[in-house]
């Protein structure tokens, strides 16, 4: 057993070494740690803050948490998928090697060198102890908590690469099973800074907590720390991650004993997409329009005849709330009804295929983003978010108000449909270059260019939920903010639009950034293509960030010294804006011609 | 050099004048980094042919269709589909060609109906004419049964056809099919073999890459040997073999064989040699001096009973094994 275990852990750690992406990966995170030690020494400099070491230790244990999170999330959900998608892990049992030995070969060189990547770190990080404002002990636990951290997220990421058939399910299984805790613990939050329960409840919180790293390392880092190094956090992780790996183990030849074949489950999908169409999606929602009206009519009359409040001040946030789940529960109901009554038009399943280049706009919406299920699903979901909101900040905090909701429903329904449309994109591309389609693809008659910006529309189409609702959050938020501006003629007011004017334009790059990133690394690497355009997008916008607050700072210094004043300052204001609108422009169309070299390249060898 | 010098494979059957040849390459040369994939390759097509394009793996065949079908840019020399320069206008060239590739991917999301809609769609064919298009493309490639099943659940040889029917939709002019037989049982080869004659038969131009070289030599008007990216024969069968002076051996039992009877044959025009088995005699046949029917005529005429007259099939393999060495580029 050991010796094909042995194998197998040789062969990853070679594998490892060979990978580019695995030095890339390395050298963000040298790139960021050498950022953090520039702004801890600038800040030293300037006597900016009065502990360097520990702002430079945060940021350092803020970046390998986000590091670790997404490793979970990408880097262990493969460890067995890829045997799966490769058509290997028959081969490998023929070979000899029991289940154990899979999984202790496959998983083995990844935790090492998760675990090594943290280890490295930990010489150089005793800069934080000399910077002052952290203890050696501090640095030991952080580390030690972030190690079991791993162990949980490599556990984790390998009994769902068991279940799933593809990286992709297994990367979802992840995603939701890492998400789905940390929304709940930002509710129950919101909920206990306004309302008061009983002891008991707040004992089986705190039992939940020992859980929280975020809460072990809020506690490692707090002034004065003295506790053990190794919290109660590392106990269960570890104990957790042993669990799943038995787990994994014990489901393993049930998960992975008959070949996976597909045509079953697209044979229900295809049936559930052949019923639910666009067209029924959108005769529901024509109906769902009057029953909104009603329901919110009938619940304000009711909510006034049950408690004698007047039916125009019945507060606006339970109006909302009626709304948006009667629009989350009522939406799917009312398409299955009319799917069900309409009839299916034979000879045409999803409809007519829309003509010439919308038609891969039609191809990627039906069949890469799930259609007018996918839509109608999406529409749900965000409505159910934007009931839940208002239910927590009127119901539990009792502090709603408009602009604070439509702040929330802006930020949602943004990070939503970027991450939604990078999705999309990344998947798109993906599955034709792991279908072998791209050839086809580009041989027809239009350019790549043409081709790429029918994709983009394609995914586009499915945000069209997250892009209401971003619209709606962002005109009861914007529109008020402008118009507080006051007078647009005044020097200030012209500051103020010129400042909103570049946040919008760097934020709109960046997204591009980020959404391109996603596109050329969907065309280089098989998983983990969003993921790791996240890491850098964030790298950059971490370092835009840094060296603009840092221009903005030098600008102001020198400023005030040589007695510059008004101008000075409007310049230390506006100049790393332009700076950085500059460098993220030339970043965008970089990538655009790197994509499309890309395409044309892989569309040669396929 | 002498024409008939394999190491200069002219074209043997140049393009008439006047007429724009389909397929046009002239002195290709392909870099895939340090490797020289193809050498200098020259080939015109007029319309209406059958090229079959041979050689062993990594010779350069599949890269000298990519550069046709505008799928690779890099290359020097030129190449022409229908005088439109296929580096310069690739989208216009795009409209003309059919290109199916050694391992094409399918949308297996979709049914077949929705698959060939799609590139009908994308390939612009106008609303009204799709359903016939596509009909049409169904039932020349006998799919039509399966129009509303998952292309996921077609067999390799319904996929291949399938594909074959999406290269039809616009109704290209010139097709190029890379070893479109490649990995299909007997029957099936059988199948395209015959959807490809009914191609021809309307007039398509065809340059298709093989392994199977009986096909080859079934289907196609003109051959082209390749080998390390370098054209190593090229002309129709006939002259391929005369170029290598292959000879055709026909076997032969007589109910008597002596010696006078052997010296009688080798005397007959167009044998080169008889080599006397156990219980046959192998004949030599030079075929450009004589036809197979004519040495069996002549053996009627010199008074001996054929107990058995078999001539051995033109072996193109025994020409590809001859002309090659397993080389790559």
């Amino acid at each position: 057993m050991f010796r094909g275990t042995l194998a197998l852990m040789t062969r990853g750690l070679r594998f490892d070494c060979r990978r580019w992406q695995m030095h890339a990966l390395r050298f963000l995170l040298v790139g960021f740690f050498l950022l953090f030690l520039f702004v801890a020494w600038f800040s030293s400099l300037a006597a900016l803050g009065s502990a360097p070491g520990l702002n430079f230790f945060w940021s350092i244990t803020f970046t390998n948490y986000a590091f670790v999170t997404l490793a979970g999330m990408s880097f262990f959900t493969s460890t067995i998928t890829e045997e799966k998608e490769e058509q290997t892990l028959g081969l490998l049992k023929m070979a000899g090697v029991n289940p154990l030995g899979i999984l202790l070969g496959k998983l083995g060189p990844r935790l090492v060198n998760a675990l090594l990547l943290l280890a490295i770190q930990f010489p150089f990080v005793q800069l934080a102890v000399t910077l002052g404002g952290v203890l050696h002990r501090q640095v030991q636990a952080v580390y030690i908590t972030l190690a079991g951290y791993i162990v949980l997220m490599a556990g984790v990421g390998l009994i769902a690469s068991v279940i799933a058939h593809h990286t992709r399910r297994a990367a979802l299984l992840v995603s939701s099973a890492i998400l789905t805790p940390l929304a709940l613990q930002f509710f129950v939050y919101g909920i206990f800074s306004s309302v008061t329960f009983p002891t008991g409840v707040y004992d089986t919180i705190n039992w939940f907590s020992i859980w929280s790293v975020v809460e072990r390392l809020r506690t490692v880092m707090s002034l004065g720390f003295d506790g053990s190094p190794i919290g109660q956090q590392f106990y269960t992780h570890m104990a957790a991650g042993a669990v799943l790996f038995v787990g994994s183990w014990l489901i393993f030849e049930r998960c992975t004993g008959q070949p996976h074949s597909p045509t079953g489950s697209r044979e229900v999908s295809h049936n559930v997409r052949r019923r639910i169409r666009f067209r029924s999606l959108g005769t529901a929602m024509l109906i769902t329009a009057p029953v909104l009206l009603a329901v919110l009519l009938a619940y304000s009359h009711a909510r006034s005849a049950i408690t004698g409040i007047a039916f125009q001040r019945v507060p606006t946030y339970e109006v909302v709330v009626a709304v948006c789940l009667t629009l989350a529960v009522g939406l799917p109901i009312i398409t299955l009804i009319v799917a069900a009554v309409r009839p299916t038009a034979a000879g045409s399943d999803i409809g007519e295929c829309w003509p010439s280049a919308r038609s891969i706009v039609w191809k990627d919406l039906n069949f890469v983003s799930g259609g007018a299920v996918g839509m109608m699903v999406r529409v749900s979901l965000y409505s159910l978010i934007t009931g839940l909101i208002a239910f927590v900040m009127g119901a539990l905090s009792g502090e709603w108000d408009l602009t604070a909701q439509a702040a929330w429903m802006f930020g949602v329904g943004l990070i939503g449909g970027t991450m939604e449309l990078a999705s999309s994109l990344g998947r798109s591309l993906r599955s034709e270059v792991q279908s072998q389609t791209l050839s086809t693809l580009t041989l027809l008659p239009r350019s790549i260019r043409s081709l790429l910006w029918a994709k983009v529309a394609g995914g586009m189409a499915t945000m069209i939920p997250a892009g209401v609702m971003t619209l709606i959050g962002g005109a009861f938020v914007f529109v008020p903010l402008i118009r507080d501006i006051g007078d647009f003629g005044s020097r200030e007011s012209l500051t103020s639009i010129l400042v909103i004017l570049m946040t919008v334009v760097a934020g709109v790059l960046e997204i591009l950034v980020f959404l391109e990133l996603t596109a050329f690394f969907a065309l280089t690497i098989r998983w983990g293509y969003v993921v790791l355009a996240l890491i850098c997008t964030y790298f950059m916008n971490t370092t835009g960030w840094i060296v603009g607050t840092l221009l903005s700072l030098g600008g102001l210094i020198g400023g005030s010294a040589t007695g510059g004043g008004r101008i000075v300052g409007i310049l230390a204001m506006v100049l790393p804006w332009i700076l950085a609108i500059g460098i993220a422009s030339a970043v965008v169309v970089a990538l655009f011609y790197a994509i499309e070299s890309r395409i044309r390249r892989l569309a040669g060898q396929s | 050099m002498p024409p008939d010098d394999p190491t200069n494979p002219k074209p043997t059957e140049p393009v008439p004048a006047g007429v724009v040849p389909v397929v046009s390459i002239e002195n290709l040369h392909v870099h895939y980094g340090a490797i020289h994939a193809v050498r200098g390759i020259s080939i015109e097509i007029p319309p209406g042919e059958v090229y079959g394009f041979i050689g062993p793996n990594g010779a350069g065949k599949s890269t000298t269709i990519k550069v046709l079908s505008t799928l690779i840019g890099h290359f020097t020399g030129t190449a022409k589909i229908n005088g439109i320069d296929v580096a310069r206008r690739p989208q216009e060239v795009r409209e003309q060609i059919g290109y199916m590739p050694d391992f094409f991917g399918v949308y297996e999301d979709l049914n077949v109906r929705e698959y060939l809609h799609f590139f009908a769609a994308a390939y612009r064919i106008p609303r009204k004419q799709r359903k016939t298009v596509i009909d049409d493309v169904l039932e020349l490639t006998d799919l039509t049964h399966k129009i509303g099943d998952q292309v996921d659940s077609l067999s390799r040889g319904m996929k291949q056809r399938l594909a074959l029917a999406r290269v039809l939709l616009h109704d290209p002019q010139l097709l190029l099919l890379d070893e479109p037989a490649s990995g299909l049982d007997p029957r099936a080869r059988i199948e395209v073999r015959e959807l490809l004659k009914a191609l021809t038969e309307m007039g398509k131009t065809i340059l298709i890459s093989s392994h199977i070289l009986h096909e080859l030599a079934h289907l196609c008007t003109r051959i082209g040997i390749i080998e390390t990216g370098e054209m190593v024969a090229q002309g129709s069968l006939q002259d391929i073999y005369r170029q290598l002076q292959l000879m055709r051996i026909v076997h032969v039992q007589l109910t008597e064989s002596d010696d006078g009877v052997v010296d009688q044959v080798r005397k007959i025009k167009g044998v080169a040699d008889v080599e006397q088995q156990v219980d046959r005699l192998a004949i030599q046949l030079r075929e450009d001096h004589a036809a197979v029917e004519e040495l069996h005529e002549a053996l009627v005429k010199l008074g001996v009973k054929i107990h058995m007259f078999q001539p051995e099939a033109m072996d193109m393999e025994t020409a590809f094994m001859k002309l090659t060495e397993g080389k790559t580029a």
